[in-house]
């Protein structure tokens, strides 16, 4: 009997790899380490690929920047209505991509909420590299505000009770005591999140558009090459599995966060004293 | 030096916490059961928390006032508090630590707490009484004017907890700061303060030198908080200045004082004496009663019964050769037992009971929680 069952989990485990791990080998079985640097010196690859490193990298720094203070504020204060402030920003999580960005549109299009205000003073969103930037924010920024928030709660109150009554302000408690100790957990997030940006397609394409060398990031530069040549969408689709595969191994490595407690063992990497 | 000057109101879920205690330089025990609201004392002193009145200052320098709309944020108080489990910041080393707070370099402190060869050491590196020992450094390098305790022993085992109550007594009096200093532990208040006071529901019951406490206990909580026995039952004076009260546990014993009704008698262990036979040339008070068990502490040892509890010579028991189960004849002197009014007469949360447990079982059993009434 326990043989059996063992058997049916291994055979459902197997199944799972197999499935979700051919359609990655079969990528590389198509296209060889040659065929992909020749087709990335491709004006289509190479701008897309910049673009998209380009793009998502400043939607990364905007999210650290407004998610982290963000975050620590859901995390260590109580509020009525705290549960739907933080529903809506996971909102995005469970978004279709294209209704994100049909959302984007209907904000910040030239005739949205806001597009007439940023019409006035001459901005212009919609289909420029800057909506490629707000949309990848838009779809990226819950993986990241998520994960800060559980990290920065994971950090005993007591600590930062401690460094109140050492003397230091609610500033100085925050960049000397909650960030070292959330930043093991906020480095994850942030892996997560950006790679989650560098692979955005739905909402990019309909708030941004696909103009080469302007809007279209390696997804919609492979989207577009798959009718036409596929050698182009293969190389492109490689090279977005190898930098994937990086970042999930970099967010793996990264170390837990759970034991960010007085008691427990704490491993950080700097070490300032010597 | 100044005075800490407190008197304050905090909600808590079942009762409010409200005392006024005037603390000069010295240590103050705040004492009792768990959950009795000493630590939130703590915390309103430091300003982690609001009290929902009152005032607390240090001389002329107002930290909290209610009414005068002041409340200074915790870095802004001058107060060096050590948490229950250190809250030692684990991604610094121990120099950095301490240094957290200071103005001034830390290796005068670093070498005055002992620590001097663990500044680079992490905290998950020490032991319990080293961390101790960073935490108090690491508060009074900030130069405190109010020193502030949670429990700070807690977090020892019993085999360090000795030297270290030693230690952290020498250097709290050599600070000669205001010092509070929270307990659930009688022993390491009496050993480290000068006065006590003892905590029921957020409210101050008896305040005291340690010695006052266990000679006079006011409430049958204090008595057996401080290790005393207690016994109940209903008192009638027989001459002058005599009762005779008959136990609720069985038999009847005399004790100095006159008291008429239901009373509570405490009775320091180190009183009861022991003896295999009943005396009859003895004025002292006898009850007949069975050992329960027999715990040595050094030199005396704790004999219990479902009764009393007595502490005895050790050498005095192997004499004895005392085992339990068996009989044992428990006497104390009218004068020994000291009268205790009881608050809650003919409930069974005053039953008498010797245990060795101590202590914290009886004030699970002792302590009735007060319905929660608000005073506005």
């Amino acid at each position: 009997m326990t043989r059996r069952f063992n058997f049916l989990l291994g055979s459902a485990l197997a199944i799972s790899v197999v499935f979700l791990g051919l359609p990655v080998v079969a990528i590389f079985t198509r296209i060889g380490p040659g065929e992909i640097v020749r087709q990335l010196g491709t004006d289509v690859a190479t701008d897309a690929l910049l673009l998209s490193f380009k793009t998502s990298g400043i939607a990364l720094g905007v999210n650290l920047l407004v998610g982290t203070p963000a975050a620590y504020f859901l995390a260590t204060r109580r509020f009525p209505g705290r549960n739907v402030v933080i529903t809506i920003l996971e909102l995005p999580l469970v978004l279709p991509p294209a209704v994100a960005g049909i959302g984007l549109f209907a904000a910040l299009g030239s005739r949205g909420l806001l597009g007439g205000p940023l019409d006035a003073f001459g901005v212009q969103l919609a289909f420029t590299q800057a909506a490629v930037v707000v949309a990848v924010i838009f779809v990226a920024s819950p993986f990241y505000v998520r994960q800060a928030i559980a990290s920065f709660e994971a950090v005993d109150t007591s600590l930062l009770d401690a460094a109140r009554t050492l003397g230091a302000g609610p500033a100085r408690t925050f960049f000397r005591v909650s960030i070292p100790l959330a930043a093991s957990g906020l480095a994850a997030g942030a892996t997560l999140s950006w790679a989650r940006g560098l692979g955005e397609f739905g909402a990019t394409i309909l708030f941004a558009g696909s103009l080469q060398g302007v809007t279209q990031t390696a997804p919609l530069a492979i989207y577009d090459a798959f009718s036409v040549d596929t050698r182009t969408a293969q190389a492109l689709a490689a090279v977005l599995i190898l930098t994937s595969l990086g970042v999930l191994l970099i967010a793996k490595a990264l170390p837990s966060w759970k034991n960010s407690n007085s008691q427990s063992a704490y491993r950080f990497g700097r070490s300032t004293s010597s | 030096m100044e005075k800490l000057e407190l008197s304050i109101r905090v909600p808590l879920r079942s009762f409010d916490v409200e005392l006024a205690l005037d603390v000069p330089p010295g240590v103050l025990a705040l004492v009792g059961p768990s959950g009795a609201g000493k630590s939130t004392i703590l915390r309103a002193i430091a300003g982690l928390l609001r009290p929902s009145d009152g005032r607390i200052a240090l001389g002329p320098a107002v930290w909290f006032d209610r009414e005068r709309k002041i409340h200074l944020e915790p870095e802004r108080r001058s107060v060096g508090l050590v948490f229950q489990d250190y809250a030692l910041f684990p991604h610094l080393t121990v120099a950095e630590n301490v240094a957290f707070g200071s103005r001034e370099p830390v290796d005068a402190f670093l070498a005055r707490f002992k620590i001097e060869h663990l500044a680079r050491v992490r905290p998950a590196g020490l032991s319990g009484g080293e961390r101790q020992r960073v935490a108090l450094a690491r508060a009074l390098a900030r130069r405190p004017s109010v020193v502030l305790l949670d429990e700070p022993m807690s977090a020892l085992d019993a085999s360090t907890r000795e030297g270290v109550r030693v230690e952290l007594g020498q250097i709290l009096r050599s600070l000669a700061l205001p010092t509070v200093l929270v307990s659930h532990d009688f022993g390491d208040a009496a050993a480290l303060a000068e006065n006590v006071a003892v905590i029921v529901d957020g409210q101050v019951v008896q305040y005291g030198t340690p010695q006052e406490l266990v000679e006079n206990p006011t409430t049958p909580f204090v008595a057996s908080f401080t290790g005393s026995n207690l016994l109940s039952g209903h008192a009638r004076i027989v001459a002058g200045e005599i009762s005779e009260v008959i136990l609720e546990s069985g038999g009847r014993i005399r004790i100095a004082g006159s008291a008429e009704g239901r009373v509570g008698v405490a009775l320091a262990p180190w009183d009861v004496t022991i003896s295999r036979d009943l005396s009859s040339t003895t004025d002292a008070n006898q009850l007949e009663l069975t050992v329960s068990s027999i715990v040595p502490m050094g030199d005396r040892s704790r004999v219990s019964t479902n009764v009393l509890a007595a502490e005895v010579p050790t050498s005095e028991l192997a004499q004895l050769d005392l085992r339990s189960g068996e009989p044992v004849v428990m006497a104390f002197a009218p004068s020994a037992a000291r009268l205790v009014p009881l608050a809650n007469s003919g409930t069974s949360e005053s039953r008498p009971r010797a245990t060795d447990d101590g202590g914290r079982d009886r004030l699970a059993r002792l302590v009735r929680p007060r319905r929660h009434i608000r005073k506005e």
